[in-house]
């Protein structure tokens, strides 16, 4: 009964409202990251005022146990967050991409142990496998937890891109364009990647706030970048530790990384609502 | 009035959009008639509406009287005792029609048993087993016993829908709506489906809502037609006076597309 | 047409053996790739042994006691055998048998995930269903909106804000605890896990609610469901009835993976309210260096999450007999 999705027929305007909100929220988190580069309320790594201050006009969000202004840490740690999102699914991208692509060309064989390689992989939480990638390489580094991520993100791309990119080879179009003598390579930049861009992009959209929250949970493992990169998971860890008698510290850069982490995935959204109007979740 | 359905200035709104406007006809008891139009023409929202199963976005006006029971504007708790009662579907699609994961023969129960509670106040199994295997049975199913104990998608498309319209029997309606019952069924099928639902109806001697976008298929089982198009009603008389005299130049349109495609399949008229 | 039907059982047997190598495979996969991740940790295990300004005998002993010395491929070997034999070999630092440390950890960790899951699944589904049957009405727009903040919110801010709340406000239940003597203090046990169950079953419902509500909208949205309502079902009769069946299909291997997840992510939940459970121990053994109890933790858990895919698979399998038939391995 196709005459019954009217009903699920939404304006326009909504699809458009929770891009421009999530990217509202991801545009102030990089313009504040960018700032950092020049300009920060007070020096990051000295103090500036007395320990674990409460929020003042001074201290917006009050300081830190060795009297850093709070403020200026959780807006390092903007960056920190930028660099690992972007890093990680620039990583993640190029790999997963290329290996999904590889396994949906190749012989049937090949890509069954590719298949059931990559679903074990994603079997485990990128926490995990990140955690090991960090401990693996000598010492905790900002690009340790990115290349770590990015690895985990790559398995996830590559079972996508495998997916997306053999529905597309299963057309008619493709088969005839293959007949006529397109190589592989010129299929995959014609035909392949235009057709699985838009599903791709959101995904990536997605990973992006995962790879957040991943790098903040190494962080607050003990696994993260080490000082003095600030980062929201070392932040809040350090901030636990005095949560009775400073609970600002435990809230504010949690509430900076959900607002990234939210702001990522409504622009998620917007992307699937405006990028790909047939696909609506209904049904 | 005595007639079994009455639809009076019936207009159904969704999403902005009107797709039926003040469509009004009456069934009686016994009474067959056909619903025809292209797809988007409104008659399956006509269908639903008068099985008060749209949607609540869907705004519905006018009046529809079933049986003795207003069904615009009621809640959908009271109108449980009319559906499966006064009216019985069988709808378009008999893959996706049926539960997949339930057995056929517990899908059919269902109805079956609902019908012998209200009827005689308690349904044991063997009453409703018995009753199964002879719905089976009566929609021409063969070996009742392994379909019953089969799961749809181990039987055809044509099987299927045979269950489907076993399931509405069971519920022995007053007025059975068959919205586009064979659309999705091969010729062969389609005539067979057609045949059966034709014979049952005559027998059981319930009146016919029959929904199709296919002027010969719906010309073979009904008494009376109205054409429907963009959710208004063009013309409504005899099936032999539509089809010999059309009104209107759409039915027109219509009766020589069906008369051209029979002719291209050689086939000699009903 | 119609298949003979006595043809199905063979077909599900047929189906658990070829899922059993399949679980098998990957369990032979996933040695191989703990045995390359655990050659790529920096420095040779044997040093773990040694105590600083060795001699080359004493490195030699060591090399030997470890294996290191031995070419890689015999390393391999010894390594599934071990495995095979459920031997992890034996702490570097405590030299007590790494299996041993797991099992005692697993009485943390196994009823941490447990409790977690089930308060998430007690959460999940019936907020998931309201959520999608009364999508029009506000709290039903509320509760998915909810959810989708849940899922942005990493597990451990969940468990800190919990903590500020419950343990520094209110008072009502510890930020830690946890007893010394584990289970032989069961009151003190389930006291110190309850916050810690409160945050997993928290996060973990904000994801499922989402999947409960989309599996709810399907079915809501079907046609079967349609049928039964046309021919007579009360809507709460027709959900019953046919509802919850198929809503189970995609919601198994979804809670299979849910499980599988939240066993592992333990590690960061048992960091915040200090949980001697299996992920600290993991974060201890590579603070530490300690390959042995490294490799045991991620050998169990990779068994854990395999098990419980295929107890997911077979039981997804139970529910829908269309599964039955195209029964094809994991490769999908």
């Amino acid at each position: 009964m196709t005459s019954l999705d009217l009903s699920t027929d939404r304006p326009a305007r909504r699809h458009s409202l929770s891009l421009s909100i999530g990217l509202a929220l991801v545009g102030l988190n990089v313009v504040v990251a960018i700032l950092t580069l020049f300009w920060t309320p007070y020096d990051p790594l000295n103090a500036s005022g007395g320990r674990l201050e409460a929020p003042s006009w001074l201290h917006w969000v009050g300081t830190d146990r060795l009297g850093r202004d709070y403020l200026t840490q959780i807006m390092i740690g903007a960056r920190t967050a930028l660099i690992v999102g972007t890093g990680a699914v620039a990583i993640g991208a190029s790999i997963g991409v290329t290996l999904g692509i590889l396994a949906a060309f190749a012989t049937r064989l090949l890509d069954d142990v590719m298949a059931a390689t990559l679903d074990i992989l994603i079997a485990f939480p990128t926490l995990l496998l990140a955690m090991l990638v960090v401990a693996a390489s000598d010492s905790a580094s900002l690009w340790s937890a990115i290349l770590a991520l990015g690895l985990a993100i790559s398995a996830i791309v590559a079972r996508l891109t495998r997916i997306l990119a053999k529905r597309v080879l299963r057309q008619d179009y493709i088969i005839a364009s293959r007949t006529s003598g397109t190589s592989w390579l010129g299929v995959v930049a014609w035909h392949v990647l235009p057709n699985i861009w838009p599903t791709l992009s959101v995904n990536f959209a997605l990973q992006f706030g995962l790879a957040v929250i991943a790098e903040a949970s190494l962080s607050y493992l003990g696994l993260g970048a080490p000082p003095p990169n600030a980062s929201w998971g070392r932040l809040l860890q350090e901030a636990q530790g005095t949560v009775y008698t400073a609970p600002v510290g435990s809230i504010a850069p949690g509430i900076a990384l959900v607002a990234l982490v939210i702001g990522m995935n409504l622009f998620a959204d917007g992307l699937r609502d405006v990028g790909d109007p047939t696909r609506r979740r209904s049904r | 009035m005595s007639a079994l359905l009455s639809v009076q200035g019936l207009t159904v709104r969704a999403g902005g959009k009107t797709v039926v406007s003040d469509l009004s006809f009456s069934i009686g008891s016994g009474e067959r008639m056909g619903l025809i139009g292209e797809s988007g023409s409104g008659k399956s929202m006509t269908a639903m509406a008068i099985t008060g199963l749209l949607p609540p976005n869907i705004s519905v006006t006018g009046s529809i009287v079933l049986d003795g029971q207003e069904i615009v504007g009621t809640e959908d708790k009271h109108l449980n005792r009319l559906r499966g009662v006064a009216t019985a579907v069988v709808f378009q699609e008999p893959l996706t029609a049926l539960d997949p994961l339930m057995k056929i023969g517990k899908q059919i129960a269902e109805p079956v048993r609902r019908r012998l509670q209200r009827e005689q106040g308690r349904a044991s199994r063997q009453a409703v087993g018995r009753e199964v295997l002879d719905l089976l049975d009566k929609v021409a199913l063969p070996q009742p016993e392994r379909i019953a104990n089969a799961y749809p998608h181990e039987v055809s498309g044509g099987q299927r829908q045979r269950v489907a319209i076993a399931m509405a029997l069971a519920c022995r309606p007053k007025l059975l709506i068959a919205d586009e019952p064979t659309t999705a069924l091969d010729v062969t099928t389609q005539a067979e489906i057609l045949k059966l639902l034709d014979g049952l109806v005559r027998e059981t001697g319930m009146a016919l809502l029959f929904i199709s976008h296919d002027l010969p298929v719906v010309a073979e089982v009904v008494q009376r037609v109205m054409v429907l198009r963009d959710g208004i009603a063009l013309e409504e008389g005899a099936v032999i006076d539509v089809f010999a005299n059309p009104s209107h130049d759409y039915t027109q349109t219509l009766v020589d597309a069906a008369r051209m495609f029979d002719e291209a399949l050689g086939r000699t008229g009903s | 047409m119609l298949r003979p039907s006595d043809k199905r059982k063979p077909t599900i047997f047929a189906y658990i053996l070829r899922r059993f190598a399949i679980l098998i495979l990957s369990l032979l996969i996933a040695a191989v790739v703990l045995f390359v991740l655990l050659r790529l940790l920096p420095g040779d295990p044997a040093n773990a042994l040694l105590s600083v300004g060795a001699d080359q005998q004493q490195i030699e002993a060591a090399r030997e006691q470890v294996g290191s010395n031995l070419p890689l491929w015999e390393q391999f070997l010894r390594f599934v055998g071990n495995l095979a034999r459920f031997d992890l070999g034996t702490s570097f630092v405590s030299g007590k048998p790494v299996v041993e440390e797991i099992a005692a950890r697993l009485t943390v960790t196994v009823p941490l995930a447990l409790l977690g899951f089930a308060l998430a699944i007690a959460i999940a589904v019936p907020l998931g269903i309201l959520s999608a049957v009364k999508a029009n009405r506000w709290y039903g727009a509320a509760i998915s909106t909810v959810s989708q903040l849940g899922i942005a919110i990493p597990v451990f801010w969940v468990g800190i804000l919990l903590v500020t709340v419950f343990a520094v406000n209110l008072r009502l239940f510890p930020s830690g605890g946890y007893p010394r003597r584990g289970w032989q203090n069961e009151g003190q046990v389930l006291y110190a896990l309850a916050l810690p169950v409160l945050t997993i079953g928290l996060v973990m419902a904000a994801s499922l609610i989402r999947y409960i509500r989309s599996a709810t909208q399907d079915v809501l949205g079907s046609d079967y469901l349609r049928t039964a309502r046309a021919l007579g079902a009360s809507f709460s009769q027709a959900l019953i009835r046919h509802g919850i069946r198929n809503g189970a299909v995609p919601i198994v291997s979804i809670l299979g993976i849910e499980l599988a997840t939240t066993l592992l992510g333990a590690v960061v939940v048992e960091r915040v309210f200090a949980l001697p459970g299996l992920g600290s121990m993991l974060l201890l053994a590579i603070e530490q260096r300690d390959y042995p109890n490294v490799q045991g933790v991620l050998f169990i858990s990779t068994l854990l999450v395999l098990l419980i895919g295929f107890a997911a698979d077979l039981f997804q399998r139970l529910i829908d007999p269309r599964l039955r038939e195209r029964a094809t391995g994991a490769a999908t």
